[in-house]
Order: C-alpha cells, then structure tokens, then sequence
C-alpha cells in the first residue's frame, strides 16, 4: 500500500525552483534512501513533505500525498496534529536539535502533551516499553540527563526513540548518521532496521553516504540537481547503474584497497616519540593524546585512521607546532621542533604545512585567495620581486587544476571543492617536504572528494613529499597511503602497511572500522 | 532588497556627515552674527527674517550659535571617538592575541573603570583636571575607552582558534601582521558599529560636562549647553531649545546612519550578493 506519494513535484526556495518534477512513491514498511550530492536538492524534498512554513519551500507544482492526505491543502492546525503523531522528524545533529540544557523528560513530555491526553506517568510508561523495543537501557538515567549529557550517537538513538512513541507511519531522517562516529553510525543504522521490524514504520532517510544508504534501504532514489537521476531496488540499482551521473557516484566511493605498494626504505623526516597531551577540563584532567610514537620516512604518506576525539587532530597541531606536548619529543629533519627559536619556527614552516578540515574557513574571509597565497610566497618561499609572486601564483593554481583567475576571488566565491584546491596551492606555496592533511575530504562530496585525492596523490609523487593524511574514513585511507596508524581514544592501537591493516586486522576496533567501510 | 539601496544610501549619508564637518569648521564665515554678541533690545524674539532662529535669553542670535556650536559638538565627538576606538581595540586586540598576565591585569583594570557609571566617572576627572575642553576630552576618553578593549578582546579570543589564523600563522606571518591583516578587519565591523553608537553619547557627555562647567568655557557656544541654558524657557521662547536639539538630533542621526551604511559597504558577503 502506498504510504506517501509526490506527484511531479517542483519546489524550492522563493521563486527559484530547486527540485524539477520529482516523482516518488513509498509502500509501508519500506526504507527508502534519496542519495545525493550537497546542494542536489535533497533536503529540500524532506521540507516539502513536512511542510513547515519556518523551511520556507513553497511547493509550485504537483501534489503530494501522505497517508491518503494531500499535505499541500492541508491548514497549519492539521498540520500540526499530523507532524509528531504519523510523520516524525529526525535531525543531522541531534545535539542541537533538542534544547541542550533540559531534562529530555521534560522535553519529551511537552510534545507528547500536544498530541495526546494521557496522564505523565502513562507517557513515561510508553517511553519505557519502546526504549525496551529498541534495546536501549537506562531509561530512567537517559530521561533524567540532559543532551550535553549524553554523547552524539546516543543522542541520536534517543531522539529515534522519542520519535518513535507516537509510533508514527513515516519517519523523516534527515543526514542522521553524519555528525557521528563510526561505531554509533551503526547503531543508528541498525536501530532504523530495527524500527521497520518491531513497528512497521517506513523511513525516507536522506543522506549522502551512498555505502551507508546501501547499508539499510530497500530502494534508493539518486537525486542529482533536483532531479531523480535514478531509482531502483537497492541491489540491483548497485550492480547494475544504468545512468552515468549514477556510475560516476558508485565509482567515487572509496572502496578499500588490498594491493601492497612497495617502496624503497628512504631516510627518516618526521620522528614523534612518546608524546602526550593532556588538558585540564572542568578540573578534570583528559588524555587527548596517550603515548603516541611514530616515524615518517620521505616520500612516505601515512594514514592516521580514527574518529573523532581519538586525538588525531590534536597529534597533527602538535606536530606544526601549534599546541605544546606535555610529554615527548617531535624531530622534523632531525631537529626537536619543541626547542626551536623564534626566528627557526619560518623554518618549521617552510618543511610542513597542513590543510584543514574546512577549506572556506582556512582562509581569511577578508582576503583574497591572492592574497592570502601572496603572504606564503612572501614569508616562506622568500620571492620578493611581484612579478615573480604573481607568476608564481598562477603557477600554483594550475598545479592543483585551478584558473589562475580564480584567485582573484574570495573564498566563500568559490566551491568547496575549488577552495580546498586553493587551500592546497596555499600550501604548497612553501614546497614542504611534508604536508599534513587534517580530514582534507571530509566536508566534500565523493565525487569532489575523488579529485582532490587524485590530485594530492600525484603531487605527493611528483614532488617526493612526504604525506599525513588524516581521515576517519578507513577505506579512503588505505587507497592513498603506504603505512596505517589506528588511533583510538588518544592511543594508537594499530600500526602497519596499509595492505596488511586491511587484510590482517588484529584488533577488535580496527575490524569495526573495516567493516563500515566496507561497500559493495 | 535593502543591500541594493545600501550603495546609494551610503553615498548620501556620507555627503551629510561631510556637510556638517564643513559647516562646523567654516561656522565663523557662515554665522550671520556674532554668536556672542548679546543685545538687551531683542530677548527672546521668535524666528524672523534677519534672525532665522530667533534670539535666546541674552539677545544672541541662534542660528549662529547652533552654527559655531557645531564647531566643539561634532569635531570634539567625532575626534574623541575615533581615539578612544582606536586605542580601546588596540588594546583590546593585544590582550585577546597574547593573553598571558599582562592580559589579566590589563583587564582588571577594566573592570574597576567599568565599574563606575560612564558619566559619573567623567565629571570624577574632569573635576580633578579643571575645566576646558581639553580637559573634558581626557576625562571622557578615559571613561570611554574601555567597551572597546573589552569588545575587541572578546571577539579575537574566538578568533584566534579559527582555522585562517592558524593558516596565517603557519604561512609564516609574525604576529604584528596576524593582528593587522588577518584579525583586525574581521572585528572592524563590530568594532565601527559601536563607535557610531558612541557619537551620540559623547556628544550628550560633552553636553553634561558643559552644563556642570566642566566642558566648554561660557559664552563659547555648544549645543548641550545651549539645550540646558534654556531649558527653562521651553513654553515661553521654544526655539531657544528647538534649534540645538534639533541639529544635535540630525547629526547623530546622519552619523548613525553612516555607520550602518559604512558596515553595509565594507561586508564583502553583501556586496556579491548585490551582485548576484
């Protein structure tokens, strides 16, 4: 039976249109993903549904249908009544999509009171059987903590669950697995089939991770620029893309690696020994970082594979010098950069540089991408003649496959994707020996994603630099890098080829890893 | 759309914020009459041909008066402000970049400043200096400076974690061209929409001190002494009252004004959106 239905909807922002004469249809019981790029109109699709005057989409044309209701003709008040009893939302970041400093209880019970009349302890008694229903424990202590309490995945879980009470037909998830770690990515994975098997519930989760959307539905709609490129069975659609749009994404995804790259044992440029990094917190002392030893050959690039917390980050600014260890020692070229005069740290600088996570907020948004290039050059490469800069410049950003025009633009002018190449160019401004990326790909979208790890994979050959590449995702990880460093909890608990990590895992985390990487 | 007037806007406010600074530095060519020159035959007379504005208590002539006021009211303010500002972020930037125990210590001896009501703390200084404009100007300078270091410290604490100031950094910047090219004009804004807001304070503490003797040395003309000297005649001779508060009015009005609009122009964000 047919639970929702949109009928050549077009909709969007203002009088722009975003979504072109989308058509979808979902049964009961069915999960259904929409998997897309950033800005493929998505999002947009699930506001329509919902309707909330607060989104501000209008829909221009088409109808759509829920539960036998066409949700356009319907008032504010029906609306209302429909939203949180048969349709539940659920948000990409669940810590902020409730109030941070009140008892979820209390929370809970507010909305439950708009939709029915029984008494509290009636509500509460609900909130216990369906916690029950998805194995979550402790009810009472998660009711009574607040959600800066509780960690991000269980958060989530909660708010799933919450939702869940009302027992609604349809449930919206809207990227509810990307602000998370891997090991709670798969909770609430699991959880959403877990839904479908104890309640019946449908859920169109939004998402777009291609291998997590793969992980639970059974259909997927891929959405490119506001119009379905394709939809189909799950399997078959993977096995058998018919569009191009569709190949192209199934090919961007990272898929993990087994060949063992040889290479030849050079000498050794970066050496972090024993380093520990700890922080006083609310009078509480944590361990960011724990113990961590490794070596950096030249010419060597080196994956550093963990979520987040486990410390990576804090590891990379320590190894630029930005952050002091409390413990240990760091030699770049052989020098301990913890002893380093003021005036030698130009030299640091000018063997290592990084690339940040965000590639629009790694540059001033005051100052152009010339600019900004303009003060590396300057500094660190020690060209003074501005013939020479600006020569130097164009070259640079045809080096990372940019218009050299582009750099006349502020950043938030260009894509994400054209930025982070700029925020390359940036770096190699100083030629380093080493560069280290902080989640380099992250913020991008796979196919986005592709490029600039095809690009940092032949500039790293091509100039016999020296790579960290730091990366939650295990599987990008072992496709670029020669040797693999698990960290977890601020220690490292794995060190090996990448071949050999991905074949031979021996610890009980690094399989978990593996195994949500895994596509396909 | 407003951003798209936002050009125009700014045009219009800025050629009324120089007519004024023009109008209060030639006041002495433009006055009619002397501003000073009192006559017992012509109190109070309302507005006429040869007196525009009318005359006030002692015979003067108004529209010269709110003239060659303008003088001390917006040249003062405008000067004041813009020391205090600069040196208040100057402050405020450094504390916030450095931190350290100079920072603590600098701040509070901020918080004791603050501490004390803005006017209050004022008429404190300036009665220990003596009177005269100068003086004035140092006692308000002092008990203004201090929102801007706070405000500016602040908003670089945040700042300097941000991924850009770290790049700086590591692209070899020292700390001085950090601070200047990387940090400052991302607080300008913040930091210009509050000095705008200031003019007119400032000039309403210049008027206070004037009225307690502390600020501009009678017969000299300023607008707050001007309102307060003949506050009492409101009902019988209103245009006494009238004319200086209404210029005191418009001139903080236009330089408000400029001051959004000045932000308006200086977002980058906004201007390509105006582009778009």
């Amino acid at each position: 039976m047919t639970l929702l239905s949109l009928q050549s909807v077009t909709a969007g922002y203002g009088s722009l249109p975003v979504l072109k004469d989308v058509s979808l249809e979902m049964e009961k019981g069915q999960i259904l993903a929409l998997v897309g790029e950033s800005g493929s109109g998505k999002s947009t699709v699930m506001k329509s549904i919902a309707g909330l005057p607060s989104f501000g989409v209008s829909v221009m044309k088409g109808s759509i249908r829920f539960d036998g209701k066409d949700m356009i003709a319907l008032s504010p008040e029906q609306r209302r009544r429909i939203l949180g009893e048969d349709l539940c939302m659920i948000f990409q970041n669940p810590t902020t999509s409730m109030n941070r400093i009140r008892k979820i209880r209390n929370q809970f019970l507010e909305s439950y009171r708009s939709h029915r009349n029984g008494g509290d302890e009636e509500a509460l008694q609900q909130v216990r059987t369906t916690f029950q229903k998805l194995g979550l424990a402790d009810t009472d202590r998660i009711l009574d903590s607040c959600p800066f309490e509780l960690s991000g995945g269980m958060c989530q879980r909660v708010a799933i669950a919450l939702a869940m009470v009302m027992e609604p037909k349809l449930l919206l998830a809207d990227e509810p697995t990307s602000a998370l770690d891997v090991v709670s990515q798969q909770q609430v994975l699991e959880e959403m089939l877990l839904l479908r098997e104890r309640f019946g519930t449908s859920v169109l989760l939004v998402t777009h991770n291609i291998a997590a959307a793969a992980r639970v539905a059974d259909r997927l709609v891929i959405l490119h620029d506001g119009c379905i490129e394709e939809a189909g069975a799950k399997d078959a659609l993977i096995a058998s893309p018919q569009k191009e749009y569709t190949k192209l994404l199934l090919n961007n995804v990272p898929r993990l690696c087994r060949t063992e790259r040889r290479r030849e044992k050079t000498e050794v440029l970066l050496q972090v020994s024993g380093i520990e990094k700890t922080y006083l917190k609310n009078g509480v002392r944590v361990r960011a970082v724990e113990n961590v030893s490794l070596a950096l050959e030249k010419g060597e690039i080196l994956g550093i594979v963990g979520e987040s917390g486990s410390g990576k980050s804090t590891l990379a600014r320590q190894i630029l010098r930005l952050e002091k260890p409390s413990r240990g020692q760091i030699t770049v070229c052989g020098k301990d950069i913890a002893r380093l005069k003021k005036k030698d740290v130009k030299g640091l600088y000018q063997a290592e540089q990084i690339i940040f996570q965000n590639p629009e907020t790694s540059f001033n948004p005051r100052m152009r991408i010339r600019e900004s290039i303009r003060d590396t050059l300057r500094n660190l490469a020690g060209i003074r003649s501005k013939p020479q800069i600006e020569e130097k410049i164009d070259e640079l950003m045809r080096d990372v496959g940019l218009a050299p025009e582009l750099a006349n633009r502020y950043p938030f002018q260009l894509s994400g994707g054209q930025c982070q190449r700029a925020a390359i160019a940036r770096a190699l401004a100083a030629s380093p020996q080493l560069l280290i990326c902080d989640e380099a790909t992250s913020a991008l979208d796979v196919t986005v994603q592709a490029g600039i790890v095809s690009l940092l994979r032949s500039l790293a050959r091509g100039r016999g630099m020296s790579m960290i590449f730091i990366s939650h995702d295990l599987a990008l990880v072992s496709t670029l890098c020669d040797r693999v460093v698990v960290m977890k909890d601020g220690r490292c608990i794995e060190q090996g080829t990448a071949a050999d990590i991905v074949a031979h895992p021996k610890q009980e985390y690094t399989k978990l890893l593996l195994r949500s990487a895994s596509f396909r | 759309m407003k951003h798209t007037h936002s050009e125009r806007t700014f045009w219009i406010f800025l050629a009324l914020a120089v007519l004024l600074v023009l109008v209060s530095l030639f006041s002495d060519q433009i006055a009619p009459h002397d501003p000073n020159a009192a006559d017992v035959s012509r109190l109070r007379q309302p507005p006429s041909a040869e007196y525009p504005f009318g005359t006030d208590a002692m015979g003067r002539c108004v529209l010269s008066r709110v003239l060659c006021g303008a003088k001390t009211s917006i040249f003062c303010s405008l000067f004041l402000v813009l020391a205090t500002a600069v040196f208040g972020s100057a402050v405020g930037i450094a504390c916030g970049y450095y931190s350290g125990a100079l920072d603590r210590i600098i701040m509070r001896v901020i918080d004791g400043i603050m501490a004390f009501p803005q006017m209050v703390l004022a008429i404190a200084v300036a009665g220990m200096l003596g009177g005269g404009m100068v003086n004035a100007m140092l006692a308000l300078g002092f008990a203004s400076w201090t929102p801007y270091a706070r405000l500016a410290r602040s908003r670089v604490i945040a700042m300097k974690k941000e991924e850009f100031v770290l790049a700086a950094r590591i692209s070899g910047c020292s700390d001085s061209a950090i601070m200047r090219r990387y940090i400052f004009p991302n607080v300008f804004s913040t930091l210009l929409t509050y000095s705008t807001s200031q003019v007119g304070t400032i000039m309403l503490g210049f008027a206070g001190l004037s009225f307690l003797n502390l600020g501009v040395q009678l017969p000299n003309a300023e607008w707050g002494s001007m309102i307060n000297e003949a506050r009492g005649m409101l009902v019988t001779a209103p245009w006494t009252v009238l004319y200086p508060a209404l210029a005191l009015v418009l001139t903080v009005m236009v330089f408000n004004y400029l001051g959004d609009a000045l932000r308006d122009k200086l977002d980058v964000y906004r201007e390509s959106e105006a582009a778009e």
